[in-house]
């Protein structure tokens, strides 16, 4: 009966409409039709840019002291002061958006790939392999984030580096969760249990027909832990664990202004700010793209 | 139900075994020799007492040996001595746990105080400005780092108005509330966005079930279907994110601590790595992972309670 309907209208301005359309595409439109999605998308490309560029950019060198031009408010030459040892803080500001947005994008990147690998081993291999890697996750959960963080960077000494690596052994544990509850339940559906019927390798179907299904939900969750990656490193910066001074950091730029908070303020604002819309921009379009890849969520 | 109750209590066992294995892992990860370290301050010493010293620590032991001892000792409350003060980690932790449970527990308070009626609001206005200007609200509240937002309080309270003090704990009552304001309302924002948003979708969800329209139906009044009906069950949800976030407003906690000095554990920890005081590092690692787990023990018993369907499974 469809199938006449198609033959039907064939060529016609209706077949265009009735013609199945591809997850993707549909995905992809959803997106696009979301106005908080497409300002997110703007300003973080906006960041990028500002970071890629930073040199063409920033009008002074971060990291040139100017002893005669310290701690000055905003002005036209200065937009927002200089900082304790004469440099310009709109320059360290943009400097700054560099490593949030590596920090951000790597930690969620790569602890998201060792999310996936153990999750999708231990869902669906299950056994021995299920059961030492999900004790792990247990024990880890227990912990708050940050203070396994800031535990772990204690013991592998304060650096920007540690602290990414400290983020990474600690997130990957989301995405490991989310993948295992998705695989143990594909695990167990017809089209699989039909795949394995056909005779399908354990390679096919893990990478054929599992991973595929498990992908749109990860990218989602991955672009949430992007914004939380830059969140905790912030925090940890500003606690002395993560970027060292003089990196021009948003986080360590906080801790370094609170002494300077009765007389330029503004060094306090404008960091916090410049996270605040990272974060933000980040979060619109993790939530596009969850309205958009979740098919439970579509109407 | 004290079946459930006893099995859960059982199930917590091999956590909080797991959970003393990892800090003792920490012990040993950390790089450079436990005895120097400890004697960093003092003089010189020779290989020979190094070894003495070693072998009275049980540092010659083999590592089964050594994690037995460890256990042994926790379960005494002995936690080793602290480098910088010289005296038990287990009498720091103690002094300074309260003002971590004082300040978790008002952050809380406020969170329900605030988010509760916020997002309940919403879902009954939904679609109104107030429904917009509350996920708004909610949406900045979860892109903000707590700790700037806490600093922003400071200079506004703090420093621009002069209301409230911005660093300290005060020591009268009437002193420690007002210092107690900032902090716990910084750490509150952890939350605030979070339980906002499941408060309203939660609510929504109850208010399109099947017996809530058949109190409609039945003519009752429009508040009593949405307040005696509605919200009770609204609300399991809740508890479910504030039980799981404990450990996400722990973490804000050490951040928050250090920003308005506030003499907690969070605190305790961060300066003990500057000063690699390591026993009090994992130690305080250890005590905010037991506190999680106590809270995931004592929110799972409440269901028992509040839930009706889990006490009859």
């Amino acid at each position: 009966m469809a199938d006449s309907i198609v033959e039907l209208a064939a060529g016609s301005e209706i077949a265009e409409q009735i013609r199945p359309k591809s997850f993707s595409y549909i995905a992809f439109q959803q997106f696009i039709r979301n106005e908080r999605a497409i300002l997110g998308v703007i300003v973080l490309l906006l960041l990028v840019l500002a970071a890629i560029f930073a040199e063409q950019i920033a009008p002074y060198d971060p990291y040139k002291t100017n002893y005669a031009n310290v701690k000055q408010p905003p002005s036209a030459a200065h937009f927002i002061g200089t900082d304790e040892l004469g440099r310009d803080s709109f320059s360290r500001l943009i400097y700054g958006a560099r490593i949030s947005l590596v920090i951000g994008f790597l930690v969620s990147a790569v602890s998201t790939t060792i999310g996936v690998v153990l999750g999708a081993a231990s869902g669906y291999f299950g056994g021995a392999i299920d059961m030492i890697i999900m004790r792990v996750v247990d024990v880890m959960m227990a912990f708050p984030l940050l203070v396994l963080a800031i535990a772990l960077v204690a013991v592998f000494g304060p650096s920007q580096d540690n602290m990414m690596l400290a983020l990474i052994c600690v997130i990957w544990i989301w995405p490991a969760r989310l993948v295992r509850g998705m695989v143990l339940s594909l695990r167990e559906t017809e089209f699989i249990v039909g795949a394995k019927a056909l005779g399908a390798t354990e390679t096919t179907i893990i990478f054929r027909h599992i991973l595929p299904n498990v992908f749109p939900i990860v990218v989602v969750q991955a672009s949430f832990l992007v914004a939380e990656a830059i969140l905790a490193a912030a925090a940890l910066s500003y606690l002395g664990l993560g970027a060292q001074p003089p990196t021009a950091e948003w986080g360590s730029m906080l801790s370094n202004a609170k002494e300077l908070m009765r007389i330029l303020p503004v060094m306090s604002i404008a960091p916090g700010l410049a996270i605040m819309v990272t974060v933000l921009a980040n979060n619109f379009i993790g939530d596009a793209l969850r309205d958009a890849l979740d098919p439970t969520l579509r109407r | 139900m004290k079946k459930y109750i006893f099995r859960r209590i059982i199930l917590m066992i091999p956590l909080v075994f797991g959970v003393t294995t990892a800090t003792f892992a920490l012990i040993h990860l950390i790089p450079g020799d436990p005895v120097e370290l400890m004697m960093s301050n003092a003089r010189q010493l020779t290989t020979e007492e190094i070894d003495r010293i070693r072998d009275k620590l049980g540092l010659n032991d083999p590592l089964p040996v050594q994690y037995a001892r460890y256990l042994t000792n926790l379960l005494q409350g002995d936690m080793g001595d602290s480098v910088r003060s010289r005296s038990p980690v287990s009498y720091e932790i103690m002094q300074r746990l309260p003002d971590t449970l004082i300040l978790t527990v008002t952050s809380i308070v406020l969170v329900l105080v605030f988010a509760l009626p916020l997002g309940i609001i919403s879902a009954l206005k939904r679609g109104t400005w107030i429904d917009t200007a509350a996920m708004t609200f909610a949406l900045l509240g979860v892109s903000m780092p707590a700790f700037w937002f806490g600093i922003m309080l400071m200079l506004i309270f703090g420093l621009h108005l002069d209301w409230l003090p911005t660093v300290g704990q005060g020591k009268t009552p009437i002193e420690f509330t007002r210092s107690l304001i900032l902090p716990s309302v910084t750490l509150s924002l952890i939350l605030l966005g979070l339980v906002t948003r499941v408060a309203r979708s939660s609510m929504l969800e109850v208010l399109g079930l099947d017996y809530v329209r058949t109190a409609h139906a039945k003519g009752m009044g429009v508040r009593r279907v949405n307040f005696r009906h509605a919200l009770p069950n609204a609300l399991i949800p809740i508890l479910t994110i504030v039980s799981g976030q404990f450990a996400g407003l722990l973490g804000g906690a050490v951040v928050i601590e250090k920003v308005f000095g506030w003499p907690g554990i969070g605190r305790l920890a961060v300066d003990a790595i500057f000063g690699r005081d390591y026993l009090v590092v994992t130690n305080t690692v250890l005590v905010f992972a037991i506190m999680v787990i106590l809270v995931n023990l004592v929110t799972d018993i409440l269901y028992t309670y509040i839930d009706p369907r889990i006490r009859f499974q």
